[in-house]
């Protein structure tokens, strides 16, 4: 009979300890694969959020929030912009949030802000909003009624809307807004990409100005020709702009209620796939001790009987790795059912902890978008991953057995009652 | 293979101490043991309990080293084995038969027997008719594919036996292989385990404390406090040699036809007509002497 066989029999010894075991260990490894793969998910979007933006260097009043009239720049910046070199064009962001009072929480994500408002934005080149993707930067908006903004709309009162604000104003292409008592055309209702979430309003620059009476926008965002030479035009920047200005590249700009959001995504995800793991081996390791503690008699038996200690390390082993396996289908399917579920948990629990209740909509959005993006098909990496953590999970769980067995005298062993 | 003087085992002043540990003070099991066992020799180890016997059969096996003194079984000097090479030699050169038999629950009584054939690394088909042959020869060919739960005490003992011999021992080491059996079952394994020794020249070494499984013996060592106080010459014991229990055995199989027919209650618990006094006859078989702790529990 081979090791194999006789190890499978060990390990299907009884019937109710199988089942508990592979449901004990599937719920385990089934976190655990959930929970990477969203924290690996959400790495993925922000890389690529940032590297949507690796060539764009964003101005901005130092020790601002960045969303009140307070945080305004002032319009001479523009041209001392335009010296430094290696920049390809200017981008002026106005931000509005009517209903925000500034100094209630320190600005967005500390849970100052009002449980719903809207973002208005206004931005110069409206030719770019579609790739610029509206503040934050991102994966860009997608149109899903009616058309973007473009060149022939900078000194248009026209605007695009977010689905969000759409579905709660009941407005469609066509439909007239009042933007702070200025009215706006609107042409077209979009679903953002992971900037901003839909409960905001995207106005050519001029129109929001007029609007808001703005005397400048809140940020500056200056494309540089390559992103090797973004370095050198941040530095040339803080130089000319002074100490008044915060001047910084934008995919290093991991801070505020973004980062929060992401820092808080990736962090928990990460903790709780780690203690996962842990829970994942101390079940394998207390099962694999009690199965073999009750067949302390049978080990000595067989090392009375010629087994070498190799053979038995092998056959525990082979338990090892057998029991381990047992729940190792069951992972798979829970991760494919409930993945989706979980990912949803961890976007809104990290976006009431990230971002307080007044960013429900911007922030638990933003989280949503992250999260909501994460496949939880049967990739091969998935798999791998499993297998990976199943032959650790054996090898952990037999590791004490292995010793007790190896230091076991058989003489005491196969005496035992 | 044995030495020149034809014994198979040499045991030279042996010791075996066990070092005190808490409370619990030094333990000195064995003291100054000497012996030799020829080779196809029949020997009986008695002794009272707590006597050493065990101990000196698992020195015998490799199951344990002395802490003086050398062993030699079959020309192998088991004091300057590695563990490896111990794990070798109880895999070819011994067979051991164990009171509690010790065979898996999980295997078949064949799958038992295949076993100790795996430890040496004999192809699965030939270790399936070695297994089988072993399970005819031990009257268990019909039990092959049943597992132990399935088997009475007696069977499961023939099914350990087999299993001992699976690998052509030069020695078999049983401790107190009829412990666990009724009459009939002592008999019959110990008539298996003779039969073996008479057939393959297998030395078969006997841990006992009973006089009647002692007299199938050629020899009987008297073992007390560690120490070989006296060596005995069996008249061996014979189909036709009555065993003690045997007759306690009887009456209570007497007693229950009698309860059977009457159709009258028996309090279980009360006593049969086993007991002190009664039907503790000296073994014929044995010679004299060994009959003063015949019911001593295991060492």
């Amino acid at each position: 009979m081979s090791l194999f066989s006789r190890a499978a029999r060990n390990v299907l010894r009884s019937r109710v300890r199988t089942i508990g075991v592979a449901l004990a260990l599937g719920i385990a490894l089934s976190a655990f694969l959930i929970l990477s793969q969203i924290n690996y998910g959400v790495s993925e979007n922000v890389a690529s959020a940032r590297a949507a933006v690796a060539d764009l260097v964003t101005v901005q009043s130092a020790n601002s929030s960045g969303f009140d009239a307070s945080s305004r720049l002032p319009n001479d910046l523009l041209p001392k912009i335009a010296e430094v070199p290696f920049i390809v064009s200017v981008q002026r962001v106005l931000l509005e949030t009517p209903g925000f009072t500034p100094g209630q929480g320190g600005g967005p994500g500390s849970g100052g802000m009002p449980a719903n408002f809207t973002l208005y934005e206004g931005i110069d080149s409206t030719s770019a909003v579609s790739s610029f993707g509206g503040f934050g930067g991102g994966s860009g908006l997608t149109i899903t009624a009616g058309s973007t903004l473009t060149s022939t709309d900078e000194n248009r009162s026209v605007a695009i809307v977010g689905s969000t604000y759409a579905s709660d104003h009941d407005v469609i292409p066509g439909s007239e807004i009042s933007v702070n008592g200025s009215g706006m055309q609107v042409v077209g209702v979009f679903s953002s990409g992971s900037g901003f979430g839909g409960d905001s309003v995207i106005l050519p620059y001029p129109a929001a100005a007029a609007a808001f009476a703005a005397s400048g926008p809140n940020f500056i965002t200056v494309t540089v020709s390559a992103s090797a030479d973004l370095d050198s035009v941040v530095s040339q920047l803080r130089t000319v702009l002074g100490s008044g200005v915060s001047v910084t590249a934008a995919s290093q700009n991991s801070g505020g209620a973004f980062g929060s959001a992401v820092d808080s995504i990736l962090s928990s995800t990460q903790f709780e796939s780690y203690a996962a793991l842990g829970i994942g081996a101390a079940v394998m390791v207390v099962v694999m001790a009690l199965l073999t503690a009750q067949r302390t008699r049978e080990i000595g038996l067989l090392k009375a009987i010629g087994f070498g200690n190799g053979k038995i390390l092998g056959q525990l082993l082979t338990e090892g790795l057998l029991l381990s396996a047992i729940g190792l289908p069951v992972a798979l399917v829970a991760t494919v059912a409930l993945g989706p579920t979980v990912a949803q948990y961890v976007a809104t629990s990290s976006s009431s902890s990230g971002a307080g209740p007044g960013g429900r909509h911007f922030f638990g959005n933003f989280a949503s978008r992250l999260v909501g993006g994460v496949s939880f098909a049967l990739t091969p990496e998935i798999l791998l991953l499993g297998a990976a953590v199943t032959i650790v999970f054996g090898f952990v769980g037999s590791a004490y057995p292995i010793a007790r067995a190896l230091r076991l005298r058989p003489a005491e062993a196969v005496r035992h009652e | 293979m044995s030495d020149a003087a034809g014994s198979v085992v040499i045991a030279e002043k042996v010791y075996r101490e066990y070092a005190a540990q808490g409370d619990a003070e030094e333990v000195k099991a064995l003291r100054n043991v000497s012996f030799r066992i020829p080779k196809g020799g029949r020997v009986a180890i008695k002794g009272e309990s707590g006597s050493g016997k065990s101990t000196l059969l698992n020195l015998l096996g490799g199951l344990d080293l002395p802490s003086r003194g050398s062993i030699v079984v079959n020309g192998q000097d088991l004091t300057n084995l590695s563990e490896r090479e111990l794990a070798r030699f109880r895999a070819t050169t011994v067979g051991f038969v164990f009171q509690a038999f010790n065979l898996v629950p999980t295997l078949t009584a064949r799958e038992n027997v295949e076993l100790p054939m795996e430890a040496v690394n004999t192809g699965a088909a030939e270790a399936k008719d070695r297994a089988l042959a072993l399970l005819e020869a031990v009257g268990m060919e019909e039990r092959a594919a049943h597992r132990p739960n399935r088997m009475s005490g007696g069977e499961q003992q023939r099914v350990a036996i087999a299993r001992a011999l699976a690998n052509r021992p030069a020695l078999v080491l049983a401790d107190e292989p009829t412990g666990n059996l009724d009459t009939k079952s002592r008999r019959a394994v110990m008539r298996l385990l003779t039969e073996v020794n008479e057939k393959e020249g297998t030395t078969l070494v006997v841990v006992t404390h009973n006089s009647y499984t002692a007299g199938y013996c050629d020899t009987t060592l008297r073992i007390h406090r560690g120490r070989i106080i006296g060596q005995v010459t069996n008249r061996r014991t014979s189909e036709t040699t009555p065993d003690p229990e045997e007759e306690d055995d009887a009456a209570a199989d007497a007693a229950d036809a009698e309860e059977e027919s009457t159709g009258s209650g028996r309090d279980e618990r009360a006593p049969t007509s086993k007991g002190p006094g009664t039907g503790r006859k000296p073994t014929a078989g044995a010679r004299k002497t060994d009959d003063d702790d015949d019911d001593d529990d295991d060492s």
